[in-house]
């Protein structure tokens, strides 16, 4: 996942896209560390002490690891859980391209 | 005292009462129906042990395939008895000759039918007994083979025979999942239904509480609708809402470092 995750990040940093993320490891001291090794830039919600049953990902009811949203610009859910990084590529690609219509 | 034992005697007359009208089978009954099952499923487990002992002995290739073959066909030869106990009001036997459906020797285009018919003998004689949620949970998994209308079917039919408010809120949940992650909209909207039933009428339920994950997917986090509002605070503690990015395409990404 990181490495498309950057990829992605990198290929639209000028475009209106954000990588947004709801990080679920309960000790953020462990993690910290990471975030260097890995260049994890993006933003990322904190679902809390709980780790995986943090109130973000109870409230949205994520069941599986990763879980990705695509949100378009007007707040609208577009897509859940795209299956591959190809079609995960287009499918954002689509909506940005809505934007500029 | 003697007024309290005025309160106490009609409740032990009415019980069974109670349990004769419900058609339950009292904990005599049920252990009774237990051995009868276990006493012929004993002598098919035994079989099948000594035929895989001797596949193992065995040096001859052309007796092992023979064993083998002897082995796999056990439980067709065993399917009239233990559909004969299901017919005498073995629920156990019944729960065996669904799961072995295949056994039964019919073809393979029957088997639907057949289900359907031995599921239509569990709702007749065991709807109302706690043992019809062991037969709701197999039935929930047969969506490939008996389709949803049919499990939709079957199991009201339980829920509607069922005095007990946790299997009657049980199958209500059960059929908000089965339906909860349909692609047809129209069955998505009726596993909202069977949620919005299971919280109206059991809201204490347990139930309930694990319903509601499901049913705020189902209402609020579909392709088409406004994301919720996330407010939370990033991993350098600094709050943020998920609204802020209005105007940009969003990924956003539930993740971990694990």
């Amino acid at each position: 996942m990181y490495p498309h995750e950057r990829s992605l990040v990198k290929r639209l940093q000028n475009e209106p896209f954000a990588l947004i993320g709801v990080n679920s490891d309960g000790d953020l001291d462990e993690l910290r560390p990471r975030l260097e090794e890995e260049n994890i830039t993006w933003r990322s919600f904190w679902n809390g002490l709980e780790g995986t049953g943090g109130p973000i990902s109870t409230a949205w009811n994520v069941r599986g690891w990763p879980t990705v949203y695509l949100i378009d610009h007007e707040g609208r859910i577009r897509f859940k859980n795209v299956r591959g990084e190809k079609e995960l590529d287009e499918a954002i690609d689509g909506l940005l391209a809505e934007i500029e219509r | 005292m003697r007024a309290l034992s005025w309160i106490i005697l009609p409740l032990f007359l009415t019980a069974p009462a109670l349990a004769a009208a419900l058609a339950l089978a009292t904990p005599q009954e049920e252990d009774a129906r237990r051995a009868e099952f276990a006493a012929i499923e004993g002598e098919l487990q035994a079989r099948s042990d000594e035929l895989a002992a001797a596949i193992k002995t065995s040096d001859s290739v052309r007796e092992r395939g023979r064993l083998r073959r002897e082995r796999k066909a056990l439980a067709g030869e065993y399917y009239a008895r233990f559909f004969a106990l299901a017919e005498a009001g073995n629920p156990h036997a019944l729960l065996w000759a669904i799961q072995n459906a295949k056994a039964s020797g019919r073809e393979k285009s029957a088997l639907p039918e057949l289900k359907l018919e031995l599921y239509g003998q569990a709702v007749e004689r065991h709807a109302s007994e706690a043992i019809f949620l062991t037969f709701f949970d197999e039935l929930v998994g047969e969506r490939k083979a008996l389709g949803v209308p049919s499990i939709e079917r079957i199991a009201l039919r339980g829920f509607e025979a069922n005095a007990s408010a946790d299997v009657r809120a049980r199958i209500l949940f059960g059929l908000g999942q089965l339906l909860a992650r349909a692609k047809e909209q129209a069955e998505r909207e009726r596993g909202i239904a069977y949620f919005e039933r299971l919280e109206r009428e059991f809201g204490d339920s347990t139930w309930t509480e694990r319903a509601a994950g499901d049913l705020f997917e189902l209402k609020r986090l579909q392709t088409g609708m406004v994301a919720p509002e996330i407010e939370g605070s990033d991993l350098d503690g600094v709050e943020f809402k998920l609204s802020d990015y209005r105007g940009k395409v969003v990924m956003l990404d539930f993740w971990g470092d694990w």
